[in-house]
C-alpha cells in the first residue's frame, strides 16, 4: 500500500504557482503579461497622444522623438494606438475566457457528475458546437448584430465553451470516483454543494491552465475578426484593426503601422500559451 | 412492529458489464449488533458495502434499516440526511478518503453542521469529544490530513463517520492499509467505541483474525454469495463449509501448510 497522493493537490493558489518561476521562459512570459496588463490599465496616463486624433498633415511620419513608432496614414500616433489597443486586446479575450470558463464549468460538471442521459445530451451538444468553426459563427453573429466587440465576444465564448467543458467533464468524472468526494456523498451532502464547495476548488488549477491558453487563442481570433472588419471598428484603437489599416501604409513603404500591432499580438499569444502550458506541466508533474 | 429490526439485507445483486459480482447476498444485523463479512479479495465485499450506503445502485434485492426501505434513491434534503444517519462508511484507505484541502477538525465539524444544525453552541465541544473518542487532540484537529500518519487519518475517518451518529457503521477493510502494530490499536479503539456507543458494526475484511476481534456474527462471502453465516466463534472453530475451512487454513499459524492449502484451493472450484 503506497501513500497515494491525490492528483489535485490543494495548496493556496499563489504558493502553488510560485515554483513555476523556475523556467526563465515562464518568467519572461509572466513579465510580458504583467507589462501588458499595466499598459492596458495606464494607457490614458502613458500614451503621448490621443489615439484617435487625426492629423493628416503628419501622415506616415517615420519614427522620431515626437512619434516613437511614427504615425499611420491618418497621422495618428502608432505608439498611442498600440497602448490603447492593449485595452480591447485584453478586454475581449477576458470576456471570452470568463464566459466560456463559466459555461464550460457548468456544462462539464453537470455532465461529468450526473452521468446518464444528462451526460449524453450535454456531451453531444458540446461535440456539435465543437465541430462548427468559431470564426464562422462569429461572422454570422456580426451579420445579424453588427460589428463591434459584443457579437464576436459572444460567438467566441460559445465556440470556446466546449474546450473547457470537455476538460471539466473528464476531471469531474475522475474526481467523483475518489473516496474523499464519495465520503461527502455518504455524509448526505447534496451533489450541488459537493460540486461547488469541494469539486470545483480541486479542479480549478487545471481549468485555470486551460483558460490561460484559451486567452491567447481568443486574443488571436478576435484580432483576426477585427482585421477582417467584423470586430472593433476604426477609428477605435484595436490591434487587429490597426493591421488592416496598416496594409495601405505597407504599400507606401511604411511597415511600422502594421508591424507593431502584429508583434504585440504574437507576443501576447505566445506569452499566454507559455504561462498556460507552464501551469499545466507543473500540475501534470505533481500528479505523478 | 415491535421495536427496531436493524439492518436486513435480502437478495442483494450487482453486476458490472454482465459479470455478476454480488449474487443474492442476504444477512441481518440487529440494532447495536456486530457482523463480520469475510472473504477473499474480489468476492464482492466492497461492492456490497457501497450498495448499502448508496454509492452503488443495486441491480436487485432489498435493504431495510429498522423497517425503512433503502433501495430507492432518497428525494430531497431530509431524505438524504435521514439516509446518511442510517449508515455511515469508513473507507479502506485513509490516504485518499479525507479531503486534502480541509483541516481534519473542520471536516468533522462540517458533518455536525450538516446533521445537527441546531446545536451550534456546543458544536466545538462535540467535535472535541468525537476526536477525543478516537484518541486525537486539538493539535491534530488543526492539521491537514497530509500532516498526519495513516493511523491518525483512519482515526479521523472513524470520528467523521461517527459524527453523523449513524445506526450502522460499516468498516470496509478499515485497517488493511495500516501497519500491523497500528492495526491492533485501531481494532482496540473500535472495540471500545462499540461498547460505549451502541452503534451496530458491519465489519468487512479479508482477514479472519481481525473479524474474530470485533464481531459476534460472521458471514462468509465467496464469489458474491454468502456460503456460511453464524456466530463468529462457532464459524471460526467449527466451520461447516469447505471454503470457510480453507480461509481458516490460510491464516498463518503453528502447523500451517501452504502446500495443502494450495491443493485444497484448487479442489472445490
Ligand atoms: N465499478 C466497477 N466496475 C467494474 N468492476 C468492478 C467495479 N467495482 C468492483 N468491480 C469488480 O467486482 C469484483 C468485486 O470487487 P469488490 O467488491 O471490490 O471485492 P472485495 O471488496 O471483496 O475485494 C472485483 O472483481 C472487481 O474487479
Ligand atoms: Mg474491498
Amino acid at each position: 500500500m503506497s501513500a497515494v497522493l491525490t492528483p489535485a493537490v490543494r495548496r493556496p493558489l499563489l504558493r502553488r504557482l510560485r515554483p513555476l518561476g523556475n523556467g526563465p521562459l515562464f518568467t519572461v512570459a509572466v513579465l510580458v503579461l504583467g507589462v501588458l496588463v499595466l499598459v492596458a490599465a495606464l494607457a490614458p496616463l502613458i500614451a503621448p497622444y490621443d489615439p484617435e486624433a487625426l492629423d493628416l498633415r503628419s501622415s506616415l511620419v517615420g519614427s522620431s522623438a515626437d512619434h516613437l513608432l511614427g504615425t499611420d496614414q491618418s497621422g495618428r500616433d502608432v505608439l498611442s494606438r498600440l497602448l490603447y489597443g492593449a485595452r480591447t486586446g485584453l478586454l475581449g479575450p477576458l470576456l471570452v475566457v470568463g464566459l466560456s470558463t463559466a459555461g464550460g464549468l457548468l456544462l462539464g460538471t453537470v455532465a461529468g457528475w450526473r452521468g446518464g442521459w444528462a451526460d449524453a445530451v450535454l456531451s453531444r451538444l458540446m461535440d456539435l458546437v465543437f465541430s462548427v468553426p468559431g470564426l464562422l459563427v462569429a461572422i454570422m453573429f456580426v451579420a445579424v448584430a453588427g460589428p463591434g466587440l459584443t457579437a464576436p465576444v459572444i460567438a467566441m465564448a460559445v465556440a470556446y465553451t466546449p474546450y473547457v467543458g470537455r476538460l471539466v467533464h473528464g476531471l469531474a468524472r475522475q474526481e467523483k470516483a475518489r473516496p474523499y468526494l464519495e465520503s461527502y456523498r455518504v455524509q448526505g451532502w447534496s451533489g450541488w454543494t459537493i460540486c461547488v464547495r469541494h469539486l470545483l476548488p480541486n479542479i480549478a488549477p487545471t481549468v485555470l491552465a486551460q483558460s490561460a491558453i484559451n486567452f491567447g487563442y481568443a486574443l488571436m481570433d478576435l484580432a483576426a475578426l477585427s482585421f477582417l472588419g467584423f470586430g472593433v471598428q476604426p477609428p477605435a484603437a484595436d490591434w487587429g484593426a490597426m493591421i488592416n489599416d496598416g496594409e495601405s501604409a505597407l504599400q507606401q513603404g511604411a511597415t511600422m503601422p502594421a508591424l507593431a500591432p502584429s508583434v504585440c499580438i504574437v507576443l501576447a499569444v505566445v506569452a499566454f500559451g507559455i504561462v498556460g502550458e507552464g501551469i499545466a506541466d507543473r500540475l501534470a508533474r505533481r500528479e505523478r | 412492529m415491535s421495536g427496531p429490526t436493524g439492518l436486513v439485507v435480502e437478495g442483494l445483486r450487482k453486476g458490472f458489464g454482465g459479470r455478476t459480482v454480488v449474487d443474492g447476498v442476504s444477512f441481518t444485523l440487529p440494532p447495536g449488533g456486530s457482523l463480520g463479512i469475510v472473504g477473499e479479495s474480489g468476492c464482492g465485499k466492497t461492492t456490497t458495502a457501497r450498495m448499502l450506503v448508496g454509492l452503488e445502485r443495486a441491480d436487485g434485492g432489498t435493504v431495510h434499516l429498522d423497517g425503512v426501505d433503502r433501495s430507492m434513491r432518497p428525494r430531497g434534503r431530509a431524505g438524504r440526511l435521514e439516509r446518511a444517519r442510517g449508515i455511515q462508511l469508513v473507507f479502506q484507505d485513509p490516504y485518499v478518503s479525507l479531503d486534502p484541502r480541509i483541516p481534519v477538525g473542520a471536516c468533522i465539524e462540517e458533518v455536525r453542521r450538516l446533521h445537527f444544525p441546531l446545536d451550534r453552541a456546543d458544536r466545538r465541544h462535540r467535535v472535541a469529544e468525537l476526536l477525543d473518542q478516537v484518541g486525537l487532540g486539538e493539535r491534530e484537529a488543526a492539521e491537514l490530513p497530509r500532516r498526519l500518519s495513516g493511523g491518525q487519518r483512519q482515526r479521523v475517518a472513524i470520528a467523521r463517520a461517527l459524527a453523523a451518529e449513524p445506526k450502522v457503521l460499516i468498516l470496509d477493510e478499515a485497517v488493511a492499509a495500516l501497519d500491523v502494530s497500528i492495526q491492533a490499536q485501531i481494532l482496540d479503539l473500535l472495540a471500545g467505541i462499540r461498547r460505549a456507543s451502541g452503534v451496530a458494526f458491519l465489519f468487512v475484511s479479508h482477514d479472519l483474525a481481525v473479524v474474530r476481534h470485533l464481531t459476534e456474527e460472521v458471514a462468509v462471502l465467496r464469489g458474491g454469495r454468502v456460503v456460511e453465516t453464524g456466530p463468529t466463534v462457532r464459524v471460526l472453530t467449527e466451520p461447516q463449509h469447505p471454503y470457510t475451512r480453507l480461509l481458516l487454513d490460510s491464516v498463518p499459524r503453528r502447523g500451517w501448510d501452504p502446500g495443502r492449502i494450495a491443493a485444497g484451493r484448487r479442489a472445490p472450484a
